[in-house]
């Protein structure tokens, strides 16, 4: 029986030679969709490509007509690039991997506007996830507006109720604590039991009290000398008990004292608490920063959170095995596994980018650009150096003056370190409203600075605006509700905030890289504080004592059970572990007495 | 026209095997192009051996057909299949190899619906091809006999759909 069919061959042969052929003609559609899909998936908003022009002989793509949506503006374009020039390494293909020698990207812009949305279908948003977190953040350290109209309502004090305040939630802690610790206290002095031995020592001391040769005879002297000595011994033993005993009980009046001096910090908290329940307006410049600008510099400061996610997500450190989604397709997707190697390439390298753009027209970046991306990896631990990104301008007639952007991520190993840092001087800066105070601020052209650090899973960073000649704007729409009081508060902040012709806002974030805390300083908010608290000092400051006395009185009580309860804990702790130390003490040097007056008996010592 | 000619000449010569194990062993390799994701490396070799083995083609075809509903279907079982396979620790130094060596890396068997399914496949092939091979005579010695006398048989005999099935006739 033959095994081969022969006569399959030449016809095998030529269907596997056509099928080279349309993979050849089919290979530029195919990377234009793999741009275009992986694109997509990284950026979590359409990535389109006019055409992709593939020479596998000379290992040279070029891509045309790149256009990258913003994905938080679904009508502009992140970028858009006329034509990318790289020259890719042939043999790594053969490990399904990319390797990018150099590229050059020609007719860069930024912000241009799509003729259709790139937002992507509910289905397709795979991404949101790391947008999500960057989006909940920027929800969660969102602070309302001032509200002037709440200056002259009542203030109902009794709408502060006693369960949600933190202090009565730290006293009981601290009770629970202290309950908890006199248990442990009672329990261990129990199991410790020093009474029957310092008492048996004791009547030891006393029978030996006067005791002498005579009186004992040599063989009792003998016993007596083995009885002190073994009552010392336990003695010794019991002292050591006693002082670990000590040492659990001074440990636990720390912890006590730790809950009780948290209390102090709770109780502010609830005063902010309440103020904030009632809507008091703060005077303090600090706390009106963010009521003024929180949203508009969250979502700024949330997009570079949003690209500290996408750098974890995409170059992820280290050789550990790692799970992606597999590719779309009719059938199940399944997981990839990658399994990095460190004597191979990555899975995608870019190893150097030139990157020249010219910003045409009069636009506020008009000018000449230059820019240079080096290692940029999706797994950096494979390729052993960290991602570089430099920015800066070389020219240009208008626009800004100076322009320069620094990025590196280093996802060698752990923890992970990413540094941004941005200044652009003489770039447009947005007209801002002061929300609930009736008035706007257009910022005009001025000094934008980025700052960001991130190690590990701490993030910090500052982000700030500096304008010399701000224009301000009142709102025209008039609201026929607003009272004369009302309208008084808005002229006094319209003169403060006019008189103010340079601006500095400031925002600063340290934390979790989820959830860094946000920060806000300006002089518009210092010069509002002072017209409020020259309108409404005595009032806001009435309505604050109403406002602290009747937290006072609803956690009054549970305090001072509590630090009775702590007190009254630690001292009787202390004092029946102090009281029983000394009465061992005393009797372990009576004894010690009575055996060195023995041991000089000849014959015994 | 030369076109028709090549494609004549490649079934001619696909068709010229039909014996119950050739038949088996075809659909066997055919079911491979239905439980695994159609568009892989590892199929094209499929391919090249089913067409240069002297296994029956409309079987391969045949095969091909009946695994397309099981592969959606199977597609959980594969996953779990692969995702063990491809997490055992005992077995990274293996992958870890594969998926970074020229060519294999191609085969992209670091997706777990892709390892599973051709493990899964490779495993059930023999069994498969014996079992397809045993349900192939039985039908040769049995019902086509029977099928032979009746007139629906007749008729379609008369018909073009007859020439598809004369490739499964013995």
């Amino acid at each position: 029986m033959k095994w081969i069919r022969w006569k399959a061959v030449w016809p095998l042969s030529v269907a596997l030679i056509l099928g080279g052929i349309a993979w050849w003609f089919l290979l530029d559609p195919a990377v234009k969709w793999g741009v275009e899909g992986v694109g997509t998936r990284l950026v979590g908003a359409r990535v389109d490509l006019r055409e992709a022009d593939v020479r596998p002989t000379n290992g040279v793509v070029a891509l045309h007509g790149l256009q990258v949506t913003n994905p938080a503006a679904p009508m502009t374009n992140l970028f858009e690039a006329d034509d990318i020039v790289l020259n890719v390494r042939m043999a790594p293909l053969l490990e399904r991997k990319v390797v990018v020698d150099t590229a050059v990207i020609r007719g860069l812009r930024f912000g241009t506007p799509r003729a259709t949305s790139g937002a992507l279908p509910e289905r397709e948003r795979e991404e949101s996830a790391v947008m999500r977190a960057a989006q909940d953040w920027v929800r969660q350290v969102e602070v309302p507006p001032i509200a002037l109209s709440t200056l002259t309502q009542t203030v109902n004090v009794q709408a502060i109720a006693a369960e949600s305040l933190a202090t009565i939630r730290a006293a009981q802690a601290a009770r629970t604590y202290a309950d908890t610790a006199r248990a442990a206290f009672q329990r261990d002095l129990q199991a410790a039991d020093p009474r029957p031995t310092i008492d048996s020592a004791s009547a030891l001391a006393a029978r030996l009290q006067n005791a002498s040769l005579r009186s004992l005879g040599l063989g009792g002297a003998r016993q007596a000398v083995a009885d002190v000595r073994r009552n010392v011994t336990a003695l010794t033993q019991l002292d050591d008990r006693l002082r670990a005993l000590e040492a659990e009980v001074r440990g636990n009046a720390a912890g006590l004292t730790e809950r009780l001096e948290a209390i102090p910090a709770a109780r502010q908290a609830d005063y902010d608490y309440a103020r904030g329940l009632l809507q008091l307006p703060s005077l303090n410049a600090p706390a009106l920063g963010p009521q003024l600008f929180s949203a508009p510099i969250a979502e700024r400061v949330g997009r570079m959170l949003h690209w500290v996610h996408v750098a974890e997500r995409y170059i992820p450190p280290g050789l550990e095995r790692r799970f992606q989604q597999g590719p779309s397709r009719v059938r199940a997707s399944g997981t990839n596994v990658v399994f990095p190697r460190a004597t191979t390439w990555p899975t995608f390298l870019l190893g150097l980018a030139e990157l020249s753009l010219t910003l045409g027209g009069e636009g506020v970046a008009q000018g000449e650009y230059l820019g240079r991306i080096t290692g940029l990896t999706t797994q950096p631990a494979v390729h052993g150096a960290p991602t570089t990104f430099l920015l800066e301008r070389t020219g240009g007639r208008t626009g800004p003056s100076d322009a320069g952007v620094a990025v590196l991520l280093d996802h060698v190993g752990l923890p992970v370190r990413d540094t941004l840092g941005a200044r652009l001087v003489g770039i447009a800066l947005p007209t801002l409203p002061l929300p609930g105070l009736g008035a706007t601020v257009a910022l005009g052209s001025g000094v934008t600075e980025l700052a960001l650090t991130r190690v590990g899973d701490s993030v910090s960073g500052r982000f700030a605006w500096q304008a010399n000649a701000v224009t301000w704007l009142r709102d025209t729409v008039v609201t026929t509700t607003r009272t004369s009081v009302i309208r008084a508060i808005e002229e006094a902040i319209w003169r403060a905030v006019t008189r103010l012709n340079a601006v500095e806002i400031e925002a600063r974030f340290a934390g979790s890289v989820t959830s860094p805390r946000l920060t806000i300083h300006t002089n518009i908010a210092t010069a509002i504080a002072g017209a409020l608290r020259e309108q409404l000092g005595e009032e806001v400051r009435r309505a604050e004592a109403q406002v602290r006395a009747r937290v006072d009185a609803l956690v009054e009580d549970q305090v001072a059970q509590a630090r009775a309860e702590a007190d009254r804990v630690r001292g009787e702790a202390l004092e029946r572990v102090g009281a029983e130390r000394a009465r061992l003490e005393q009797t372990k040097a009576a004894l010690e007495a009575r055996l060195r007056e023995l041991a000089r008996i000849p014959g015994i010592g | 026209m030369l076109f028709i000619k090549f494609v004549q000449s490649l079934f001619k010569a696909l068709n010229s095997d039909g014996t119950p194990g050739q038949v088996g062993m075809g659909m066997a390799l055919g079911m491979a192009f239905g439980l695994t994701p159609l568009v892989s490396l590892h199929n094209l070799v499929i391919l090249a051996v089913a067409m240069l083995a002297t296994v029956s083609f409309p079987g391969v075809m045949l095969g091909w057909a009946l695994a397309v509903p099981l592969g959606f279907a199977l597609d959980p079982v594969f996953h779990a299949t692969g995702m063990a396979l491809l997490s055992a620790p005992a077995l990274t130094p293996l992958w870890t190899w594969m998926t970074n060596a020229p060519v294999l890396a191609l085969l992209r068997f670091n997706n777990t619906i892709v390892l599973g399914s051709v493990v899964v496949w490779l495993v059930a092939l023999l069994p498969l091809a014996l079992l397809f091979r045993m349900l192939v005579a039985r039908y040769r010695e049995h019902v086509f006999a029977r099928l032979q006398q009746t007139k629906a048989f007749q008729a379609l005999r008369a018909s073009k759909l007859y020439t598809i099935y004369e490739l499964f006739r013995p």
